[in-house]
């Protein structure tokens, strides 16, 4: 008989927590611990590049090869150099996956000597750095989500989130051993560590082991702020490159946060919009119109803004964009029936129960609640979006504010 | 439907094959909210001459992908993919150059979405007009993916290697080839290939095996019918194009280096096979990989994999790296001495690629998926212990004497000078 999923979340000592979901509903464990970092401009580089330098080697297992024969002897268990960017949080670190709870002891050994054990050798960082050049470069294969940081990059010049999630190529490449060691030690000193577990073991136990690994004296934790401008004026942006489909980018300031119990109207009506097949995005652009293949919307809850993307003929970017607002238009005067608000509440309702059933969804989910210290689970998500009337929703989607377009166009 | 002995993967499972010849799994998964099902069709891009009935017929590029796309319309104006979604599904469906497949993921509802599932696959409702839109959007599709180099990459890699089999065109077929599909073909490819005994349906989920059984029964056709023989066109072994150069707007050169492999019958130990020994020739435990990454020629990036299709198969692998000619140098020397490998060595592959096989039982969807694609190719997915406790050094071993008689094509982007 399968335990019902018990949630715990405790904060350690050293500016550090513990969010552990106890479960032996799967077959897969996850362990994972991430430094909390400000995104900035000057130092995404140096954040992207610590967990893969780290990932290297450590003092038991110093070199790339002796780290894979581990992890294989450990059952094909996978550690990997995770980087994200939540809204204007920088989270880097490790996350574990492996197969059998009898593997814990062994795999939260692994995870701590290479957190806080590593070579970080010269040789590493150097490897790691042109490793994490070509990773940035390779962003721009991906039209679509280049477009995005590029349309990210114009539209919030001088705030943090302007920064990528792997920096900029030029402080890439002028990271120094010595820099990324400056940053290594300054990370420990003052950001804030959070570590996930999904698995049978018992809350206590993994506590035990952390406290029992965990190198870090109690520490002066750096205090992470969020800006939330808006523009009064609309801004459109242009860029062309080499391409044979023209990729559009529309943003809106939402102002709505984690915190902020509007998120959940306001995710509602970016559903309406463009969340799902039965989207006004979906019906209109692409399936009436043929304007596009792709389209769709997605709202940011760390940065408070709605994007919608679409990819579609250079010829027909001016009909896109007019029909993208148009549609985003009748959302805002309630131009929509019940069966799209009710779809839209099944879309949002149906991708929260699923958090539940997939440890890698629970440690992404409870990541981005962990950042911003908010305990509520995907069941209280649940309550709060079936709770959303439609008044609560044209409420909500009229203060979302128009900031500005991005065309990546094609070059004549 | 009967229990399925799974051994050491640990899985509730259960299978049926009804009297219409459609083949019904159930994963039963206890506590799990999330369900998925899939309903797939042995019928992909490569499906495009076949015979039936004593008839060979030949269709256009792209055809089967074109019905995928057309077949959520409902005759009565209805959308499937919006009802799906209506009811808290989540829809989708893809085609590959060997199979099509239809699945939704939910919570609730599961029943109705299973319903519209068979309700939509099993009604067909081409118009003129409907072919004429869909056009448009697939035109989109191809041009995206015109931006998209590794998927451009994967595309050219089997032009490169095959010179009759139908894996050399893309899946999606082409601008122009998309333009001869109508109405008409989209019936005839339908009617010769959308037949129970074609097809399977996967469901994981906490559910009751008996019930799944018998709405498959009620829902789909009743007769059992004839399925078309394909026809891989007589490929030759030697390979088309040793290298290729392909133009596209990267920032860093990309790679694909495919190997043209024999194809063999028993499939679950091929693709076993084929992956221990891209595991203990080219995967992270390997010294190549080692030794590449430590010069620096390769990094993360740097990934194999084997890709078996109907009649055929490649090992594919692909990266980034500023000189591709010097990862490909150094994959053939290591190929041409490679007479043995070390029992740790492949101790340690077999259990590593075992431990990223049973991950996938945690993903309802990629499960459904993976045990539907296994059984459209003739294997079956639970027979992966014993395929894995039978695959041995001397197995791996004679697939590279087999690569060394192949070719090794490799394709590299180069950034486009702008005009």
């Amino acid at each position: 008989m399968c335990k019902v999923i018990e949630l715990t979340r405790k904060i350690l000592c050293g500016g550090a927590a513990l969010t552990c979901v106890t479960t032996d509903r799967f077959k897969t464990n996850v362990l994972a611990a991430f430094f909390i970092r400000p995104l900035s401009e000057d130092e995404a580089a140096l954040n992207a590049l610590l967990p893969p330098v780290l990932r290297r080697g450590n003092s038991k297992l110093p070199t790339l090869a002796d780290m894979s024969n581990r992890l294989a002897d450990l059952s094909g268990t996978g550690l990997y150099a995770v980087v994200r960017k939540l809204g204007e949080r920088h989270c880097i670190g490790l996350i574990s996956d492996f197969i059998g709870g009898e593997n814990l002891n062994n795999v939260a050994e692994l995870l701590f000597d290479t957190l806080f054990t590593p070579v970080f050798s010269d040789a590493f960082v150097l490897s790691e750095r042109d490793n994490l050049l070509s990773q940035i470069r390779a962003l721009k294969n991906n039209k679509a989500s280049f477009a995005a940081a590029r349309h990210n990059a114009l539209a919030f010049a001088g705030e943090p989130y302007s920064a990528t999630r792997l920096g900029g190529e030029e402080r890439a490449g002028a990271i120094t051993p010595e820099a990324l060691r400056h940053c290594y030690q300054k990370t420990l000193d003052s950001s804030a560590l959070e570590f996930f577990y999904c698995g049978p073991a018992d809350p206590e136990r993994v506590e035990n082991l952390i406290l029992k690994n965990l190198p870090i004296a109690p520490r002066k934790i750096e205090k992470l702020a969020a800006t939330f401008p808006t523009n009064e004026n609309r801004r459109d942006f242009s860029e062309s490159e080499n391409i044979s489909q023209a990729q559009l980018s529309i943003i809106w300031r939402t102002g709505i946060t984690a915190e902020n119990p509007d998120y959940f109207p306001a995710n509602i009506a970016c559903a309406i919009y463009g969340g799902s097949s039965a989207s006004k995005l979906f019906t209109h652009v692409r399936e009436r119109l043929s304007l596009c293949y792709t389209t769709n919307s997605s709202i940011n809850r760390h940065k408070g803004l709605m994007r919608a993307q679409s990819g579609v003929d250079t010829a027909m970017l001016s009909r896109a964009t007019d029909e993208m607002l148009t549609q985003w238009d009748d959302v805002v005067s309630g131009r929509f029936s019940d069966e799209e608000f009710n779809s839209a509440v099944s879309l949002i309702v149906n991708e929260l129960k699923s958090v539940n059933d997939s440890p890698a969804a629970l440690e992404s989910f409870w990541q981005s609640q962990s950042v911003y210290d908010l305990c509520n689970t995907p069941n209280d998500w649940i309550t709060a979006v079936l709770n959303v009337r439609k008044e609560d929703v044209l409420r909500v989607a009229k203060g979302f504010k128009l900031d500005s377009t991005y065309c990546l166009r094609a070059v004549q | 439907m009967t229990k399925i002995n799974t051994g050491k993967m640990n899985e509730d499972a259960y299978f049926s094959k009804l009297p219409n010849g459609l083949a019904v799994y159930l994963i039963k998964k206890p506590g799990f909210s999330k369900k998925a099902a899939l309903l797939g069709v042995n019928y992909g891009s490569d499906d495009i001459i076949f015979s039936l009935n004593g008839q060979r017929r030949e269709t256009p590029q792209g055809t089967a992908h074109f019905l995928e796309h057309k077949l959520f319309d409902l005759p009565d104006g209805r959308n499937t993919l919006q009802l799906l979604t209506q009811m808290g599904a989540s829809p989708n469906a893809f085609t590959s150059h060997s199979a099509t497949a239809y699945y939704f993921t939910c919570n609730d509802n599961f029943m109705p979405a299973l319903k519209l599932l068979f309700e939509f696959v099993y009604t067909p409702h081409f118009t003129p007009e409907g072919v004429e839109k869909e056009q448009g959007i697939i035109a989109q599709e191809i041009s995206m993916r015109g931006d998209m180099p590794e998927i451009r990459l994967f595309d050219e890699i089997f032009t490169a290697l095959y010179s009759k089999h139908p894996v050399r065109h893309p899946v999606i077929g082409t601008a122009d080839s998309i333009k001869t599909i109508t109405a008409d073909t989209l019936h005839d490819c339908y009617n010769a290939f959308y037949r129970p005994a074609n097809m399977v349906l996967t469901v994981v989920g906490d559910l009751d095996p008996n019930v799944i059984e018998d709405a498959a029964l009620r829902l789909s056709p009743r007769e059992r019918q004839p399925v078309p023989e394909f026809d891989c066109g007589g490929e030759p072994e030697e390979t088309v194009a040793r290298e290729k150069i392909i133009r596209a707007g990267v920032e860093q050169p990309m790679f694909a280096i495919g190997v043209k492999l024999v194809p063999r019958d028993d499939r679950l130990p091929w693709e076993i096979n084929c992956q221990l020994a891209l595991g203990v020739l080219a995967g992270p435990l390997s010294r190549l990989y080692g030794e590449l990454y430590d010069k620096g020629l390769i990094g993360p990036s740097f990934s194999s994999a084997p890709y078996l299709f109907k009649k055929g198969g490649v090992l594919l692998i692909s990266g980034r790296a500023d000189d591709p000619p010097a990862v490909h140098a150094a994959f053939e020397k290591e190929i041409r001495g490679f007479n043995s490998i070390d029992t740790l060595l492949f101790g340690r592959v077999k259990r590593a690629a075992w431990g990223e096989r049973m991950r996938v039982s945690d993903n309802p969807e990629a499960l459904a998926r993976s045990i539907a694609l296994d059984y459209m190719s003739g294997a079956d997915y639970f027979n992966l212990p014993r395929a894995f406790d039978s695959a041995c050094i001397d197995s791996v071993l004679s697939l590279f004497s087999e690569m060394r008689n192949n070719s090794i094509i490799i394709c590299e982007t180069i950034k486009e000078v702008p005009k």
